[in-house]
């Protein structure tokens, strides 16, 4: 089974650098799972979707009425994530526009899960609002979790 | 209708933040702005007291769209400044690079931004419902421009690799030979790209336009070459800023471009279209002329041919130059820092990219301007807007304001690079 993980964000931007962060350290602890950083352009996003089984895609959202650092899981095939994931990408063309063009392309895995860690300071930086080493640990298992389902 | 007022808070499918307010009185158009409200971004005060090395890689943070454009006008500036000019090998790997990008660029623009509007969707998510494998086309098309980028340039966006007097590593030839089979298949899908779009339902509306453009005596332009106008202008870039000028407008965080006269002028693929039509390599002619696609070519709706057009020529020229480079050379020309004024101008996807550096002995920039193409076009977008709703008043307010939006990307403006300057004033008392 091919699984992959997403990590997307902007190193330089706080709090929105943080499915990157993950990314970079679940390399470190997965061997045997594809896991790739992405700068959150939606057409280099739809080829990381293709012939993969099972996808996690981690990146930071503004999540209003939620804690900074709270993660929320979405199933794309069933919420329409353009509202939660604004595109802040060059031309409008980013996470939630790759994943409706995957599942209308039927390249979107079927098991694929959105984390969206909880935002509040996108501005230019390279601190985190919440803390890094709890977010990781709880989305290493939930991750874990998919998996062995 | 005889009164009508359209506000977009929020233009979408283009690059930045902008919006439109349009007020009609009895007929008459009472107020019309273009309003640019993203933040100023201050990058030609960034770059002073940083060394001339740092110029292509702090400017390319401009645009994540345009980056090799940033890139070429500003090591071509340096190399000016030095006395120094690249030829040969490194030359071809620096157009090379460029039809990467008018690739990724053009192609993003013509299927996922502009095309909605001709076929009356809202996006290219609904076009991709009901014709899925045009726009399944149109990725893998993007993604070839993408990959001559990100091989040459080290990475898609903001690239690493250009340095000035060439590049740091070159790939070798093998890396390219299989980009240069997928596009053979590119230069055919750009083909039937141009007919498709020359099929697409065009608004009777010419202007009488300046168009503003590079020309190169032996190619179709993409880093060097004389600035030409269809007016009469033919002038070296050096003389750029005696030619062109840039005034405040209170509605806009970018700077309007216009003329010696004080007029609006246009500069982008139409204006390179018309003035370089001969240079375009035969295959791209070829499709032009069978579409009857031919200069001089007035209505700017039409710029999505001759961006299809110009993907025609990007694929061939990249398939041309990665079958003759001498992929061996040395990546770079070494060369000693010398204090002057350099100029650089190249052609970005959306029409000339103008630099301006002073450097010290000692190769620190002690001053520098940068005139993007989508600042030099506002003022000729506002001049399109007008002229349009005068002419087309009699729309209903919704597709009017449709066709003011569609009027706009006409142009693909990517106001993150027209909000790049800072005008500092300091008042020592």
């Amino acid at each position: 089974m091919a699984i992959k993980v997403i990590g997307i964000g902007n190193e330089n931007r706080c709090d929105d650098s943080v499915g990157i962060l993950i990314a970079r350290k679940l390399k470190e602890e997965f061997s045997d799972i594809l896991i790739v950083e992405s700068n959150g352009d939606g057409s280099a996003l739809l080829g990381e979707f293709e012939n993969i089984d099972k996808l996690f895609i981690i990146d930071a959202a503004f999540l209003e009425g939620k804690q900074s650092g709270e993660i929320i899981i979405f199933n794309p095939y069933q919420e329409n994530l353009s509202k939660i994931f604004k595109s802040f990408s060059t031309h409008s063309f980013g996470l939630s526009e790759a994943i409706s063009l995957g599942i209308i392309f039927k390249t979107l895995p079927k098991s694929t899960f959105v984390f969206a860690i909880t935002g509040r300071n996108f501005d230019y930086g390279n601190s985190l609002s919440f803390d890094f080493a709890k977010v990781y640990e709880e989305i290493k298992n939930k991750i874990k979790v998919h998996l062995t389902n | 209708m005889k009164s009508k007022s359209i506000k977009v808070d929020y233009l979408a499918r283009v690059e930045g933040e902008g919006s439109l307010i349009l007020k009609v009185k009895d007929g008459k158009i009472k107020d019309l702005k273009f309003k640019i409200f993203e933040p100023p971004r201050f990058f030609e005060a960034f770059l002073v007291g940083r060394k001339y090395t740092e110029a292509p890689d702090i400017t390319a943070r401009i645009c994540g769209i345009c980056p090799i454009a940033y890139q070429m006008s500003a090591v071509h500036a340096m190399e000016r400044i030095a006395g120094v000019r690249i030829e040969g090998p490194i030359r071809d790997l620096r157009r090379l690079i460029y039809c990467g990008e008018w690739i990724e660029s053009h192609v993003l623009h013509i299927y996922l931004l502009h095309a909605p509007d001709f076929l009356g969707y809202e996006d290219a998510i609904q076009i991709a419902k009901d014709y899925p494998e045009v726009v399944k086309k149109a990725l893998e098309l993007k993604k070839i421009g993408n990959d001559i980028v990100n091989l040459l340039g080290g990475r898609e966006i903001h690239p690493i690799n250009v340095r000035v007097g060439g590049f740091y590593s070159i790939p070798s030839k093998s890396e390219f030979l299989h980009l240069a089979e997928r596009l053979k298949w590119a230069r055919d899908a750009s083909i039937e790209t141009v007919r498709w779009a020359s099929s697409l339902p065009f608004p009777d509306f010419e202007m009488d336009y300046e168009y503003v453009a590079l020309r190169h005596p032996e190619e179709y332009p993409f880093n060097e070459g004389r600035l030409v106008s269809n007016h009469g202008l033919d002038i070296d870039i050096s003389e750029f800023e005696s030619n062109f000028f840039e005034e405040h407008v209170a509605h806009s965080n970018s700077l309007h471009s216009v003329n010696k006269k004080g007029e609006p002028y246009h500069v982008g693929p139409l204006a390179r279209f018309n003035l370089n039509f001969d240079k375009l390599s035969p295959i791209a002619k070829e499709v032009a002329q069978d579409v009857n696609f031919i200069p001089p070519i007035n209505n700017p709706f039409k710029s999505i041919i001759a961006r299809a057009i110009e993907t025609v020529y990007a694929c061939d020229e990249a398939i041309r130059l990665i079958e003759t480079i001498d992929w061996k050379t040395k990546p770079y020309v070494e060369f000693e820092v010398k204090e002057g004024i350099g100029w650089g101008c190249t052609e970005a996807p959306r029409g000339i990219l103008y630099h301006r550096y002073k450097v010290n002995k000692e190769g620190l920039i002690e001053s520098a301007k940068i005139v993007p193409p989508t600042a030099q076009n506002l003022k000729q977008i506002e001049s399109d807007l007008y002229s349009f709703t005068t002419k087309y008043l009699n729309l209903s307010k919704d597709d009017l304001q449709w066709k003011l939006e569609q009027a706009i990307r006409n142009y693909d403006p990517c106001i993150s690079c027209a909000t790049h300057f800072l005008k500092l004033e300091i008042v020592e008392e």
